[in-house]
């Protein structure tokens, strides 16, 4: 933990509502500060120097999509210091880890592989409902709580809202994606077939490496071209874990992971309630 | 439903009124323009519906009977003319309100390769019939496609894509069999069938497959809501050759074959002889459970070729087994469909065996080569689009 970037005097001033705010990371055009308000408890203000086209559509995504499994938005604003204007939002402070973090430690339990897919395919329905797609399901952006009953999908930085107009430079070769749980028509860039069959790739993708404790795609390089490559050329392994008898789960990973999108499940909802299906079954 | 071919109105009306339902594909290489309207009528007079199948396949035919027809396109590359697909898609839509039809078949020409300019005519007709006033769900667009196009994996999912986003309510899936093979053993062939019938199925696409043969049964198992099919070769195997031949080739090599619907095969009469006098015949019978009163002569006190059992109850007797066989071809759940399918396979596969050991053998109508292709292509099924299958079954 460094020194806040900002004043401390100017951030009381500006936030009233909030006492013992306490810088916790940064870097780049994001920090992060921690503090206590009266109605929401612990909280997490987090502060943009760079105010992009891209800010207000995460924060209408997250408002939009009202799901118990994306952090709410309480509020949001501009604050300046000295000739520089900082875009600000106020979210609940998350107690837990990233999935990033719980891999590496290995593959997930059972129990817990089973609450990352529900809970985030909950909260992708809800994204699928609003006509948003995410497109950087991975699992840095899936938090998980600390007594291991409950996740989160964070990051709606590149999420794309169907009905509006890209924010992708046109005729760019690629959009923003994440190599290694990006399909490959967010790869290619086809616009107009980027849905929530996108996100279920890379939900699918995030499910393997919870049961497998690693990505395929990823395994044995950091080159990207490289990890296009494979995403671009193969298909997923069939898991040879699973947590079922009838081996369901590792079918509906592998079809969620299927390079052909018409070969995905078509929407997030009919993922989730076959997910409740296998979980109903004995 | 029933594809008709040559000579095949009679077979139809009798059918459609011994089913009390039915579809009938009107087809204007074998009915004149001015025959159309009053073969419909007397198909809805039957209890039956109609739709009509433009037959654009090979625009630049010149076949008498198709260009006799005024819809007929006067460019081989008629969509890219508006006007010329203005006024084919009108004189279509003349047709389809005086037959009545109860959706309109959007048309294409055969592709030999699913390439953009393919993609384009079907789209283009899609678009004309919505200008001209159709509603998406009266559409079904034309998937016409070569053996070769069929064999093409890499444009599966350009194609899937694109019948997922056309605005239609189905599509009319039209398969040229390979090396004009009646009961065909190419798996990847059958395999991709599947595959294609899934895929709209699950994209919440109507899909109904013309001119087929019994072998296309499976097709339920992908979730095909209708198969078509009719009294010669040429109606239940797709081929383009059909729209070139001046007259019904098929005229001169008639014989009379008997369909064994639990053997999925045909045999010539003169088997059915031998069978008798070898006392195997009733393993040739249809089983219980299908009515087969046209074929019943054949297994009476008479020898079979003497039995009175000519084309028409042989057409008769065909078409009606498979629409008894269509509607026990869907279980409730897709692994039972499939494995309904396998178990059909397996029987054959030893009811033939068995007959083959006493010298009956259905020739080139016998199912073998063509259950392994469809064998193979289930377990494709299975492998890429079973969760699926599963999962959407109900609903689809």
């Amino acid at each position: 933990m460094g020194a806040s970037p900002l004043d401390a005097a100017l951030l009381a001033a500006q936030f009233p509502d909030l006492t013992g705010i306490t810088y916790v990371t940064g870097g780049g055009q994001k920090w992060v500060y921690t503090a206590t308000h009266a109605k929401h408890g612990t909280v997490a203000l987090k502060v943009f120097s760079d105010f992009t086209q891209r800010t207000p559509r995460e924060v209408e995504a997250v408002q939009k999509i009202a799901c118990p499994h994306v952090p709410e938005i309480f509020a949001t604003g501009f604050l300046t210091s000295g000739s520089q204007r900082y875009f600000w939002l106020l979210e609940p402070w998350l107690h837990g880890d990233n999935l990033r973090t719980r891999l590496a430690a290995g593959a997930l339990s059972d129990e817990l592989v089973l609450l990352v897919a529900r809970d985030v395919l909950c909260a992708l329905s809800a994204a699928e409902k609003n006509r948003i797609v995410h497109r950087d399901v991975k699992p840095e952006n899936i938090y998980i709580n600390s007594a291991n009953t409950k996740c989160w999908l964070l990051d709606f930085g590149i999420a794309r809202h169907l009905e509006r107009s890209t924010l992708t430079r046109a005729g760019a070769g690629q959009g923003p994606l994440s190599a290694g749980y990006a399909p490959p028509e967010q790869i290619q860039n086809y616009k107009d077939k980027i849905d929530s069959r996108t996100d279920l790739f890379a939900l699918g993708v995030t499910l393997y490496e919870a049961l497998m404790g690693v990505n395929p795609f990823t395994l044995g390089t950091t080159d990207p071209n490289e990890i296009l490559r494979r995403v671009m050329n193969t298909e997923l392994p069939r898991p040879i874990r699973d947590i079922d008898p009838d081996r369901r789960f590792s079918d509906l990973v592998m079809v969620m992971t299927r390079s052909r999108r018409s070969l995905r499940p078509r929407t997030a909802l009919k993922t989730y309630e076959w997910l409740a299906a296998l979980r109903a079954s004995p | 439903m029933l594809q008709v071919g040559w000579g095949m109105k009679e077979h139809c009306r009798t059918l459609v009124r011994k089913w009390g339902r039915g579809t009938v594909i009107l087809s204007p290489r074998d009915l004149e323009p001015e025959r159309l309207a009053p073969f419909a009528s007397r198909i809805s007079d039957a209890g039956g519906r109609t739709l009509f199948d433009p037959q654009i396949y090979v625009p630049h035919s010149d076949h008498e009977r198709l260009t006799g027809h005024a819809f007929w396109p006067r460019t081989a590359d008629y969509w890219t003319d508006p006007s010329e697909l203005s006024r084919v898609v009108a004189e279509l839509l003349r047709v389809n309100q005086s037959c009545q039809t109860m959706q309109i078949i959007c048309p294409a020409p055969i592709a030999s390769v699913v390439s953009d300019d393919t993609l384009k005519a079907v789209a283009a007709g899609i678009s004309e019939l919505r200008q001209q006033g159709i509603p998406s769900s009266r559409i079904l667009a034309t998937v016409a496609l070569t053996s070769d196009a069929l064999r093409n994996e890499d444009r599966a999912e350009v194609l899937s894509e694109a019948i997922e986003g056309w605005d239609v309510d189905g599509i009319y899936l039209v398969a040229e069999h390979p090396n004009r093979e009646y009961l065909v053993s190419d798996p990847m062939w059958v395999a991709r069938i599947l595959d294609i019938v899934a895929g709209a199925r699950l994209a919440q696409k109507t899909v109904l497959v013309g001119y087929c043969s019994h072998q296309m049964l499976i097709a339920a198992a992908a979730g095909a809501n209708a198969i078509a099919s009719g009294t010669w070769l040429n109606v239940r195997a797709f081929s383009t050759t059909k729209f070139d031949e001046p007259d019904e080739a098929a005229v001169s090599r008639r014989a009379t074959w008997y369909y064994a619907p639990h053997l999925l095969s045909e045999f010539k009469l003169a088997f059915l002889d031998i069978a008798r006098r070898l006392g195997v015949l009733p393993s040739l019978q249809y089983q219980s459970g299908i009515d087969g009163s046209y074929a019943a002569p054949l297994f009476g006190q008479t020898q079979p070729t003497l039995a009175g059992f000519g084309e028409a109850e042989a057409f008769r007797h065909y078409l009606h087994c498979l629409w008894q066989q269509v509607g026990i071809a869907r279980r409730p759940t897709f692994k039972e469909t499939v494995a309904a399918h396998e178990a059909a396979i397996a029987n054959a596969d030893t009811g033939l065996a068995a007959l083959r050991k006493t010298g009956i053998v259905a020739q080139e109508r016998g199912f073998p080569n063509a259950a392994a292709a469809n064998r193979a292509a289930l377990s494709v099924l299975k492998a890429i689009r079973g969760p699926i299958l599963e999962l959407e079954w109900p609903a689809l």
